[in-house]
């Protein structure tokens, strides 16, 4: 998958960010989901959709991944807790992706809440 | 103010973040961020090879679930997570078991509080220290079990430092020493333990074998020094010093030692065993080569005396002609006794003692030796006070037995006191009994020797006072046939040819007698004979009785000996002739000489065998022809004195050995002969 096939992705929430982790571009499904519409997120961190406890964690993964450009989480489907606008935390799959666009590094990620039968384990 | 750019600053901060991070994931030790409530917001890769689940499954996740802890017993901590104590304000350092399946892995764990944005949070670091627990018990228990060991040891075992200062000392150490054990750690051991030799000199630390070791790094193991206790005593000792090498540096050496004192009395205890027993063998020896009994004794004296350093040794005889079996004293005594023992002596030597009464009759009476180690105490012993006058304080005696009867007394007597030693008794007795039966061949020898001189005698008044006479009957017999014996009738001439027939044969006798006698006292040199050559000689002597016979002689290939040739020859004529005379009326005779090399017990022998197809003999007889003038058929039947086995036998004993007679009636007879194959120089046997 690419950034261009995720951004014609319309029934699962896409959220894409640049390389300083500001996101750039939510479809209309990321919207629905996450109660956020586009003028009030673009251009903000991406950590606002990441619970408190796993900000830290993130953004030292992200930074590791810039600095090192070795991935460790990329491309495979992975389960980790979001929060939507209201503050509603839950479980999604998440697949997310790295392309280098001009230079800088972009990455994609689908965004799919998983429920109780879906997830592999409680809060995993 | 001037717009911020905060892209760079984010890419700079991103930047340091991300290095940070590598550099936490980089290291060994596990760490984990929990918030208030447990839930993991950053772990390491240490920590997720530790629980072996991917990162991002890691975060957001219970930290208690996921990394269940069970305190090990060492460190704070105790009872609950740590990270529970840690959330309730406790700092904890500890100990922790944490079990995966069947894996159990030992951490270190540690685990604080800290305040961040006003939020607690629960930071824990964790150590694998899995292999070094294992390592550090494995070390433990063989620390443990060389404990033990070196706890258990008879062995004395103690460690020095480069500097020779005790750094460890067994029990059986400080045992064997006097010390207690942390009295002699640090202390250096030469100066405490080993400061001196035997005989008190001093022991320089630069000469000791035990430092030597430390200095050359090579073991050195010594037998026979001392080692010195708390109290001042010394003990023997036998020890190993070998060298602590690490790293190629000599930090040291490990010293074994034992207390040597009873191997070394053991060892002097065989030594004076083995001193005794050559003792015994030398008198032996001795004694069959002296020339007289009384000879014996002196020798024998001597060298006891001469072996136990005491000083005064005397004989006492048993007397034959007494009914109350007495003992008399002799003047037989060691030689080169000091004169301040001539009072004692001259006691001695006129004190009898009857058998039972004082130290010579009890040793008669017991047949066993007896040692008195203090005269004065006791009450039977006659000459107590010419002993006390002369300083003598101990005697022991032992007897000198022949066959069931005991023949003499040898008494020794010390100026210090002896203690009982069973060993030197034992050998006594045996030296008793040795030079008994030298005794008793001595005293056979001077028996024969008196016969053999007796037997000369003879000869020589056969030889003239007897053959004088007898040729005078011969030579008056034969003048009275030839001038009066056509004047006597039938019966005078009769008469006189039986009386000079008489007179031949006995001057037949008289020459075999002379020729037995002369076996001994006209016997040659021995030396070495081939016998082979011998025996051709003597078959052609025979030459005549041979060929009249018929006789067939086979004659094998025989051994050399060393001989008398002449009585050799004397011998084999004898034998074979005895084979042509004794031949069976109906057959050619046969006489067959072989020989051989056997040995028995006592040593190898010259075996040669004559045999013949004769008349043989009754077994019975096999003795008595051997006998002086021992016949088994009449004179008429077969001529002969009955003296020319008696020469043989009396020939082969002079040489040392022995002759039997097989016989098989009317079948033949065998006659075997063994001869000394190798004789010892100088020797040989009166007859």
């Amino acid at each position: 998958m690419t950034l261009e096939q995720m951004k014609r992705e319309d029934s699962i929430p896409v959220v894409i960010v640049n390389s300083l982790g500001i996101i750039t571009y939510v479809n209309g499904a990321f919207e629905d989901a996450m109660g956020w519409e586009s003028p009030a997120i673009l251009g903000r961190s991406l950590t606002l959709i990441i619970p408190e406890y796993l900000r830290d964690a993130h953004n030292l993964g992200f930074s590791r991944f810039l600095t090192t450009e070795q991935p460790t989480l990329l491309e495979h489907p992975i389960q980790l807790k979001a929060v939507d606008r209201n503050g509603r935390e839950f479980v999604a799959e998440h697949f997310i992706i790295a392309e280098k666009v001009d230079g800088e590094w972009c990455f994609g990620a689908t965004i799919k809440e998983l429920d109780g039968e879906e997830r592999s384990g409680a809060g995993n | 103010m001037p717009e911020i750019e905060y892209g760079p600053l984010l890419r700079q901060l991103r930047s340091t973040l991300g290095k940070l991070e590598v550099a936490l994931g980089a290291i060994d030790e596990a760490i984990v961020w929990t918030d208030h409530q447990g839930l993991i917001q950053w772990c390491n890769g240490a920590f997720d090879r530790l629980v072996q689940r991917p990162h991002f499954r890691n975060l957001g996740e219970p930290l208690q679930q996921l990394l269940p802890l069970e305190h090990a017993g060492a460190g704070s901590g105790g009872g609950g997570h740590p990270w529970k104590q840690a959330a309730e304000g406790g700092v904890i350092r500890g100990l922790y078991r944490f079990s995966q399946g069947e894996s159990i892995r030992a951490l270190e764990v540690s685990a604080s509080r800290v305040e961040v944005d006003r939020q607690a949070s629960i930071v824990m670091t964790m150590r694998d220290v899995t292999e070094e627990t294992q390592t550090r018990e494995r070390i433990r228990r063989l620390m443990r079990q060389n404990q033990l060991i070196l706890d258990s040891a008879g062995e004395g075992v103690y460690g020095l430092d480069p500097e020779g200062r005790t750094t460890f000392v067994n029990p059986a150490a400080a045992r064997m020493l006097g010390w207690a054990v942390e009295e002699l750690i640090g202390q250096p051991q030469h100066q405490v333990i080993h400061h001196s030799r035997a005989d008190g000199s001093a022991y320089p630390a630069e000469q000791c074998p035990i430092y030597a070791a430390i200095r050359e790094g090579v073991a050195r193991t010594v037998r026979d020094e001392v080692f010195w206790r708390k109290d001042g005593s010394c003990f023997a000792v036998e020890y190993t010093s070998t060298p602590i090498v690490e790293e190629g540096e000599i930090q040291g050496a490990v010293v074994v030692f034992r207390d040597s004192t009873e191997r070394r009395l053991a060892e002097a205890d065989t030594a004076r065993r083995s001193r005794l027993l050559m003792l015994l063998q030398r008198i032996t020896e001795a004694a069959n080569e002296a020339e007289s009994v009384e000879q014996v004794m002196r020798f024998a004296l001597d060298r006891i005396c001469a072996h136990t350093g005491w000083p005064l040794g005397h004989v006492y005889l048993t007397d034959p002609e007494s009914s109350s079996r007495q003992l008399v004293p002799t003047r037989i005594w060691n030689s080169g006794a000091d004169s301040r023992y001539d009072d004692f002596r001259s006691l001695t030597e006129v004190t009898e003692f009857k058998v039972g009464r004082g130290l010579p009759g009890r040793v008669t009476s017991t047949r066993q030796p007896y040692l008195l180690a203090d005269l004065s105490q006791d009450p039977d012993f006659a000459r107590a006070d010419g002993a006390r006058r002369a300083g003598l304080v101990s005697a022991f005696a032992f007897p000198v037995t022949v066959g069931s009867g005991v023949t003499a007394v040898m008494e020794f007597f010390s100026t210090a006191r002896a203690e009982p030693d069973v060993f030197l008794l034992e050998i006594m007795g045996q030296v008793g009994r040795q030079l008994g039966e030298v005794i008793q061949r001595k005293r056979a020898e001077t028996r024969l020797h008196q016969s053999n001189r007796d037997l000369e005698v003879f000869a020589s008044v056969a030889s003239h006072d007897l053959q004088e006479p007898l040729r005078k009957i011969t030579a008056f017999g034969d003048r009275l046939e030839e001038v009066s014996g056509e004047a006597l009738d039938d019966r005078g001439r009769l008469y006189l040819s039986r009386m000079t027939a008489a007179a031949g044969r006995m001057q037949v006798l008289i020459d075999d007698l002379l020729q037995y006698a002369r076996v001994s006292s006209r016997g040659r040199p021995l030396e070495r004979l081939d016998l082979d050559q011998l025996i051709r000689q003597v078959l052609s002597d025979l030459e005549t009785g041979i060929e009249e016979s018929g006789a067939r002689v086979e004659l094998e290939p025989l051994p050399r000996v060393e001989a008398d040739p002449s009585q050799m020859g004397q011998l084999f004529q004898n034998l074979i002739a005895n084979a042509l005379k004794f031949r069976h009326p109906e057959r050619t005779p046969e006489v067959r000489i072989s020989g051989r090399m056997v040995s028995d017990s006592t040593r190898p022998w010259c075996e040669i065998t004559v045999a013949d197809n004769g008349i043989g003999f009754d077994q019975q007889y096999g003795e008595r022809i051997f006998e002086v003038f021992g016949r088994l058929h009449g004179r008429t039947a077969y001529p002969g004195t009955g003296m020319g086995l008696a020469i043989c036998r009396k020939i082969v004993e002079r040489h040392g050995g022995t002759i039997a007679a097989h016989g098989d009636p009317g079948r033949g007879a065998r006659f075997r002969i063994r001869l000394p194959a190798r004789r010892d120089p100088g020797k040989e046997v009166e007859q």
